[in-house]
């Protein structure tokens, strides 16, 4: 997957509405973990088709993906499927990479 | 449940309430009551909510006839003027075609007798419905020995396709009533309910040729249309053989005129004119009669605690197998269809006797399944079930299966106090009604912490559950709310009224297992007394970001 640079804007926006509705709760875009682990940083240690793989298909890669497995064992609760599509997941990433301050 | 062209469409459920006479409509892709319809001048629905081929209508009979107690009537009247002034109605509830929504088309205003079960006509008789009467001794008391006079009651022929035309003709009467139809928004979720005031009724004392009463041994419970639309059978609970009629015989002795006689101003069709025979010395007890689709029908007996099939054409018995014990109903999967799948019949018994562990005076009730694809019925297993198992249809899975709702879209939630997000979550105040938008997420409310309400006020919960997976369900309870809880599908709000009636702080909690962490999903709300100064404030986790929350 590439993903070229500058970051596209609209995306940004709509990634950043989907966060607000369907991640945050459990979310931090820092370092901190909440239920889930702190969005600060996650573009850098993980491949986008990985992150995108754990969007969507949630459930696969905590049956078989072992540093999603590493995750649950921290966190206890199961990352669960918000029901995002593909289309809406590339959008999540644009947004995780202007957090991670890319332009 | 639904019909398309006499067979199981897989859209609708419907289920009477007898003592609040009324019908509900279920949806079978959410399994959500969508819409409940009070039935007016009905005493107990009974023979009810059957459907005709096309689920244009559904029936409603008023089980206990009584005086109509409507405003042009005068209902003050002696019980033993039972057959002056007592009277029945069966009432047709129209269905929209694409949304389901049901409306009180039009009732036929009937003697007093009592209404017991229905079903529709299909393929020749797709215009008729049939209704088994009992009770024609027109008695008032102890029905146990006075109802069990006569030989024969009645099975009731009525053409709903006439009497819908006369309605529309303007033929009936304006009855003024009262009755309640709610109705559920699955866009808002939430229902309105709204007071009807009008219905229509026809007299078919006057309108000729509506109604037939067909002349059937002793108290028929079960008046069961086979597949092929021709062939009614009726059970009388006290008879000693089913009598089974024929469609093209009824309607030729309508058009002969073979009547022996009126009951009440409505012809009494001959029973041999319209009989296609008897099966003699069936069992003892008939109760309700269902159907393989090969020719073949099952009969539930009550008393003698089996099933027996039997042939329709010949009125042979062929098979008998007992049941543990005396079975009420019975079903065929798509059974009361044009196509039963006629594979298994279902047994549901009545009494349970020796077959579970004690548990007390009242043990559960009991229920058999039968292999009836080969010649001869075999028992597949023998389960408890809870509650008294009444009248039940069954259909394949994949009917459903494709069109099952597993989340509600969070994004098309129009619910008018939805939070889209813990963002959107907040807690405000309207004078004494302070409204709390919530969310919950595995495992955890946003807000948790709720103060500044004052003894007084009126709290409203309104939960969103912000999942969007299927079976994800989180649930709401708070001490002093004493007879209801929450339970929120994915992307579903839902609201509950609480009314504090002390100062203190009270905690709510999650009711629905949501994860590991489930047992913490818990908060608290804080009531300060009557006038406290004590500000509206809401948080979740004191060093959480992006909460918009006061501390
Ligand atoms: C109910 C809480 C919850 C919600 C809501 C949630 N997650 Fe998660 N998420 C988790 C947990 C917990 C993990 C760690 C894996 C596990 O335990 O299953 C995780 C892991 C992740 C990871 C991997 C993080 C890393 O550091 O490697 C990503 C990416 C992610 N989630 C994205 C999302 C997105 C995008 C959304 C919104 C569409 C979302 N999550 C909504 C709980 C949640
Ligand atoms: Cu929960």
């Amino acid at each position: 997957m590439n993903l070229p640079t500058p970051l596209n804007k609209d995306w940004v926006a709509t990634g950043k509405a989907t966060y607000d509705l369907k991640c945050l709760a459990c979310h931090k875009l820092s370092d901190e973990k909440l239920v889930g682990p702190g969005w600060a940083g996650v573009t850098k240690r993980r491949e986008p088709v990985w992150i995108m793989n754990m969007i969507t298909n949630v459930d696969m890669m905590l049956e078989k993906d072992p540093e999603a497995q590493k995750m649950l064992e921290e966190c206890l609760v199961r990352m669960p499927n918000q029901n995002i599509t593909q289309e809406d997941s590339r959008k999540l990433i644009e947004f995780m990479r202007s957090n991670d301050g890319e332009k | 449940m639904s019909t398309t062209n006499g067979e199981h469409d897989g859209r609708w459920a419907f289920v009477n309430g007898n003592n609040t006479p009324r019908i509900a409509r279920i949806s079978l892709s959410t399994f959500r009551t969508e819409e409940i319809i009070e039935i007016p001048n009905s005493s107990g629905n009974h023979s009810s909510p059957f459907l005709t081929e096309n689920s244009e209508y559904a029936v409603a009979g008023t089980r206990f006839s009584y005086p109509m107690d409507d405003d042009d009537s005068n209902p003050d009247v002696g019980i033993d003027s039972y057959k002056k002034n007592f009277k029945g109605t069966v009432s047709f509830i129209g269905i929209d075609k694409e949304t389901g929504r049901m409306g009180v088309s039009f009732q036929v205003m009937l003697p007093g007798v009592n209404f017991d079960l229905s079903r529709g006509g299909r393929g020749p008789s797709k215009d008729w419905f049939f209704f088994s009467c009992y009770n024609t001794e027109q008695a008032n008391t102890l029905l146990e020995v006075n109802a069990s006079q006569k030989d024969k009651d009645f099975i009731m022929a009525l053409n709903w396709k006439k009497c819908e035309e006369y309605a529309k003709a303007g033929k009936g009467k304006k009855s003024k009533v009262r009755y309640a139809h709610n109705v559920y928004d699955e866009k808002t979720h939430t229902a309105t309910s709204t007071i009807e005031t009008e219905t229509i009724v026809l007299d078919p004392k006057e309108l000729k040729d509506i109604v037939y009463f067909m002349p059937c041994p002793k108290s028929p419970h079960g008046c069961d249309v086979d597949p092929t639309g021709e062939y009614i059978c009726g059970s009388g609970k006290l008879a000693a053989v089913i009598p089974v009629f024929s469609f093209a015989k009824i309607q030729k002795a309508i058009a002969d005129k073979s009547f022996e006689g009126e009951f009440d101003g409505i012809p009494v069709l001959k029973y041999d004119a319209v009989l296609h025979g008897e099966v003699k010395k069936p069992g003892l007890g008939p109760l309700h009669t269902e159907f393989d689709g090969k020719g073949f029908a099952y009969t539930s007996f009550f008393v003698s605690s089996e099933i027996v099939k039997w042939n329709i054409e010949k009125l042979e018995v062929v098979d008998r197998v007992p049941t543990y014990y005396s079975i009420g109903h019975l079903s065929v999967p798509g059974g009361p269809t044009r196509k039963p799948h006629g594979k298994y019949v279902i047994a549901y018994n009545k009494i349970t006797k020796d077959r579970y562990l004690p548990t007390g005076p009242e043990l559960t009730q009991s229920a058999q399944l039968y292999d009836i694809s080969g010649d001869k019925m075999k028992l597949l297993l023998d389960f408890p079930t809870t509650g008294e198992p009444h009248y039940a249809e069954a259909i394949p899975a994949s009917l459903i299966q494709s069109k099952s709702v597993k989340i509600f879209k969070i994004e098309d939630n129009h619910h008018p106090y939805v939070s889209k997000g813990e963002k959107e979550a907040k807690v405000f105040r309207e004078g004494n009604k302070v409204h709390v938008n919530m969310t919950s997420i595995r495992s955890h409310f946003m807000p948790d912490n709720i103060e500044g309400v004052k003894l007084g006020d009126e709290v409203y919960f309104h939960v969103t559950n912000l999942e969007q997976d299927w079976d994800v369900p989180h649930g709401f309870a708070i001490k002093g709310a004493n007879n209801a809880e929450l339970l929120i599908m994915p992307g579903e709000t839902c609201t509950l009224k609480w009314v504090p009636d002390r100062v203190g702080v009270v905690a709510f909690y999650c009711t629905d297992f949501c994860s590991a962490l489930h047992q913490e999903m818990q908060g608290y709300i804080r009531v300060s007394p009557r006038g406290s100064n004590n500000p509206l404030t809401f948080s979740t986790g004191n060093k959480a970001e992006p909460t918009g929350a006061t501390k």
